[in-house]
């Protein structure tokens, strides 16, 4: 399909509670900011969400066409992994080819690539975020800050959504005095990252 | 490439409530239901922190809401409220009434399915189930259509030719929830396209105070200080106002136009690829926004389909559609609702429409996606292809057909279906 071409498709798995939908809102903004998106639209999974629960948001961004479709997104160009033990097998595969997998997994790109049995074109940037809040103490209401720092890690695998125009939407979506922090992680769990193109 | 300045990243529930900001509101009056309820939050939050000076008023259910905006409307005030589904259909009563009394008021509604089963998933049945309660009725596409169409809502509403309250619908969660771009307009630029409601209808002034319904007979009453009109001659002003305010539509979307530079299609209808369309699919919202795709790829195959997305359901623009359809083969019509016993509201209204026409298109009608159930490009372009079918067989299928039904998967109901 000619649309579904030039929009990259997003969606984020987690638990409610770590902040996919305002990753995914985030996001959008980022895209927009870095002045190589023309339209972006972001949405969260309708309906009723629980903490801990397995939840997804969503996001288009699209370089030249204004998105018009509001279908849900069945297979992403980038799958973004706050929480590994929510994802299956399927979740992985779903991915399209010459997609991007954004993990916060222990494992490595390669190891993960083994454990998921990946053949498919793709690129994966895995980071240890779990293992990286812990050390810094990062915890709201108990839950690791994984949201801002593994949209530092994005940045490492797209190209046309630069670190800084991240840093700039944190601040804009969550506000001067949040957002400073909070873009500052996401800039610290750049340097995390491992990332495999095969 | 767009000033990036220029445009926020929100969600339609707030550029609803950003329009109320911008209309400046005095009155809100609202209760909170899925998924309206962050419109009436969002507003809340502009009243709290001084961006907007306007009363917000808390009330026990939907009915008491709309019945405080209908007597905050008759003082003179410019008052707003928003709901979805049961909330809608509790307020039915003071929706006749808002119109009978002819007061400009202006709702939102984050369309919703109706119960049960309980469901808080779009769809149009809420809209179009109080369509003949006498209120001006517009659908919505994007964040961007439901700030504009909200600030040219109330320039319609509250014209001295037209005083009538109108609806301006959106799908609840797949507009009201999602992020979108829209570009916010200065307080300046609105003030001078939209200024303070003159209203005809002051209860403050002590001086003119002229009643708000009466008890009023069938026939015309003549008394010392006047000529009462009966109720029927009341009912007679409001259908033709209404009729009326289509120019008065056109005329308020013009305008926005030409001062804001967006303009939606006439104000009337939308048309996507339609300039040499033989063929079109009709719809509203959401499911003619996903047609937009079904349509770039039918005409990659070679058929010559456009869009009409209709904008203005009430008043229905008869006119406009048999001019619009007058050489017209084909027209399929995917409603999110449905008349039941019937088929679905748009089709029969579309139907009647151009029941005069010289040349009278082939109809077909399908259900789509109710109560939230996905609405994808592919299975509307099904949709076109049977049509296409139907047509050249001049076929007309007595039952309604569903798209997109996953009976197959329920092993216990296959063998009733058949």
């Amino acid at each position: 399909m000619s649309d579904a071409e030039e929009i990259t498709e997003i969606v984020f798995y987690g638990r409610g509670g770590q902040g996919c939908v305002l990753a995914s809102q985030i996001i959008v903004e980022a895209a927009y900011i870095s002045g190589n998106y023309k339209d972006v639209v972001a949405f969260p999974s309708f309906g009723a969400e629980r903490r801990g629960a397995p939840v997804q948001a969503f996001a288009r961004i699209s370089k030249n066409k204004k998105i018009w479709t509001r279908a849900q997104i069945k297979r992403p160009d980038i799958a973004i992994v706050l929480d590994e033990t929510v994802i299956t097998p399927d979740i992985i595969k779903n991915i399209k080819e010459n997609g991007i997998l954004i993990i916060n997994s222990e494992k490595t790109p390669e190891a993960l690539k083994n454990f998921y049995n990946l053949a498919n074109k793709m690129k994966i940037a895995s980071a240890n975020i779990n293992k990286f809040c812990i050390e810094r103490d990062l915890y709201l209401e108990d839950i690791p800050i994984v949201n801002t720092p593994i949209l530092g890690v994005l940045t490492k695998a797209l190209d046309s959504i630069d670190l800084e125009s991240m840093k700039k939407a944190i601040i804009k979506v969550m506000g001067e005095k949040k957002g400073e922090s909070n873009s500052s992680l996401a800039e610290e769990a750049v340097k995390l990252t491992l990332l495999l193109n095969f | 490439m767009t000033n990036v300045e220029e445009y926020q990243v929100m969600t339609g529930n707030h550029a609803a409530a950003n329009a109320c900001k911008g209309a400046r509101v005095q009155v809100v009056a609202a209760y909170p239901i899925t998924p309206q309820s962050p419109v009436v939050e969002k507003i809340s939050f502009f009243i709290e922190n001084g961006e907007l000076n306007a009363r917000m008023v808390r009330v026990e259910s939907e009915q008491s809401a709309l019945t405080a905006c209908v007597a905050a409307s008759a003082t003179g005030v410019r008052v707003y409220t928003a709901t979805s589904s049961h909330g809608l259909l509790l307020m039915y009563e003071i929706l006749c009434w808002a119109a009978g009394n002819r007061l400009p008021i202006v709702m939102n509604i984050a369309m919703r399915s109706v119960g049960a089963p309980w469901s808080v998933w779009t769809d149009h049945q809420d809209a179009f189930t109080v369509r003949d309660t006498g209120w001006i009725q517009m659908f919505c596409e994007d964040n961007q259509e439901i700030y504009d169409t909200n600030l040219q809502a109330y320039r319609i509403a509250e014209d001295p030719s037209v005083y009538v309250p109108t609806f301006v619908n959106y799908d609840g969660y797949i507009l009201s929830h999602t992020s979108m771009l829209v570009k916010l307009e200065p307080q300046k630029k609105i003030d001078e396209f939209l200024p303070p409601l003159k209203h005809h209808l002051n209860l403050g002034d002590m001086n003119v105070v002229m009643g708000v319904c009466p008890v009023t007979t069938p026939n015309i009453v003549k008394r010392a200080e006047g000529t009462a009109p009966g109720y029927y001659e009341f009912r007679y002003s409001l259908q033709r106002s209404i009729e009326n305010s289509i120019n008065k539509v056109k005329e308020v979307h013009d305008l926005f136009a030409e001062k804001f530079g967006r303009s939606y299609g006439n104000g009337i209808y939308k048309t996507y690829r339609a300039e040499d369309a033989e063929m079109y699919i009709f719809a509203v919202g959401s499911v003619a926004s996903e047609s937009r795709l079904a349509i770039d790829k039918l005409r990659e195959k070679g058929v010559k389909i456009g869009l009409i997305s209709l904008k203005l359901f009430r008043p229905f623009p008869t006119k406009y559609l048999r001019e619009l359809f007058k050489d017209a083969k084909l027209i399929v019509v995917f409603d999110r609702d449905i008349g039941y016993g019937y088929e679905g509201i748009l089709c029969y209204e579309l139907k009647s429409a151009l029941y005069q026409s010289i040349n009278r298109p082939f109809i077909k009608g399908y259900i789509v996606g109710l109560g939230g159930r996905d609405v994808n490009a592919e299975d509307l372009i099904n949709g076109v292809y049977r049509s296409i079918d139907l047509e050249k067989k001049n076929e007309y299928s007595e039952q309604t057909e569903f798209i997109g039904l996953k009976l197959d998967e329920l092993d216990f109901l296959q063998k009733e279906v058949k």
